[in-house]
């Protein structure tokens, strides 16, 4: 038959016959088998390293949590305060022992108080 | 290349050998024999929830045309991937069917698991990049028949390449719609409730897709009653 006579194509056969030449002839039932009593356990498995998994991060936090509780890293912004009126307003200093902080001292002084408080609010661009 | 093609072919059927037989004895199996189809089917399908592996095998061999054929359909009518869609959906009947109920059709309920089965397949091909196209498959196997039968074998492999290039240019879900409808004489109804969409989605959908498939089966030349 001639490609250039337009042949005509049975759709419904020419389909069956390319479904049934690409799949396989006889169904593997002991592969089928094989392969279904199999999966549970690997189903196991992955269930059981899981849960290790979830253990392990829970005992981590916990540990974490405990450390913390003992040996706390986060020290106190301000190590003291004292109301004790000195004569001046605003007194800096630098701590020793090479730490590089700064110890800033009011006294009550409200509006001292207030440039400090604007001081410390402000965004680091406006300093 | 050819060469290649016709060993892949032969160890292919070679694989084959001696499979498909009856693992299990068939003794214990109901008799359903004066039964309707479905009846029978779905007494298997009772046996096989309850470990018979008899009726299991019974069962799948009823049935092994429609699933191998609807999962070769979705996978483009690639060997490798229809056979591993076709498996794997034996694996998963064979699991799913204690929890089968009897109120909702078993064929639906088949189809369902090869469609999902045949999903996985396609998505883990692509996830390890498996060459899914079967068309210079094809065409050397039309080369070799051509000697081996004459025109008529080389005008139908012609022919089932076209298709097959037509239809793998269809998504999968698309592609094994229309093998339900034309091939498995399917009622749009059954088609609808395995897809979960109405009737009338399915409807104008299968005459979009004939008119697709028409259209490029035209370009290459041909038509198709």
């Amino acid at each position: 038959m001639s490609i250039a006579r337009k042949p005509s194509i049975d759709l419904r056969d020419t389909l069956k016959e390319a479904a049934m030449q690409a799949a396989p002839a006889f169904p593997d039932f002991e592969a089928v088998y094989a392969r279904a009593e199999a999966r549970p356990r690997a189903l196991r498995r992955v269930v059981f390293a899981a849960s290790l998994g979830l253990a392990a991060a829970a005992a981590s936090f916990w540990v974490g949590i405990s450390w913390q509780t003992i040996f706390p890293s986060e020290k106190p912004l301000i190590d003291g305060w004292s109301m004790a009126g000195g004569s001046s307003a605003v007194q800096i200093t630098l701590e020793g022992n090479g730490q590089q902080s700064v110890v800033l001292a009011s006294s009550k002084s409200t509006a001292v108080s207030a440039f400090v408080q604007g001081l410390w609010e402000s965004p680091t661009s406006d300093l | 290349m050819s060469i290649g093609v016709q060993v892949r072919f032969m160890s292919r059927r070679k694989e084959t050998e001696g499979k498909g037989e009856f693992l299990h004895g068939q003794e214990n199996i109901p008799d359903t024999q004066t039964l309707p189809d479905d009846e029978q089917d779905a007494r298997l399908a009772e046996a096989a929830a309850h470990g018979d592996k008899g009726a299991f095998e019974r069962l799948a061999w009823r049935w092994w045309d429609r699933i191998r054929g609807y999962c070769s359909a979705f996978v483009s009518f690639d060997p490798d991937l229809a056979e591993e869609a076709a498996q794997e959906s034996l694996i998963r009947l064979y699991k799913a069917l204690p929890g089968w109920k009897r109120k909702s059709p078993l064929g639906g309920y088949i189809y369902g698991i090869c469609r999902t089965a045949s999903n996985d397949v396609l998505r883990k091909a692509a996830r390890h990049g498996v060459r899914t196209s079967q068309i210079e498959d094809f065409q050397l196997a039309a080369i070799e028949s051509h000697h081996a039968a004459g025109e008529d074998a080389l005008y139908r492999e012609h022919a089932k390449q076209a298709v097959t290039r037509a239809m793998s240019e269809l998504p999968p879900d698309d592609r094994a719609m229309i093998y339900l409808h034309l091939v498995e004489d399917k009622p749009l109804s059954e088609i609808a409730a395995l897809y979960k969409v109405p009737v009338g989605t399915v409807k104008s959908r299968l005459f979009r897709l004939k008119e697709k498939l028409g259209q490029r089966l035209k370009e290459m030349g041909y038509e198709y009653r």
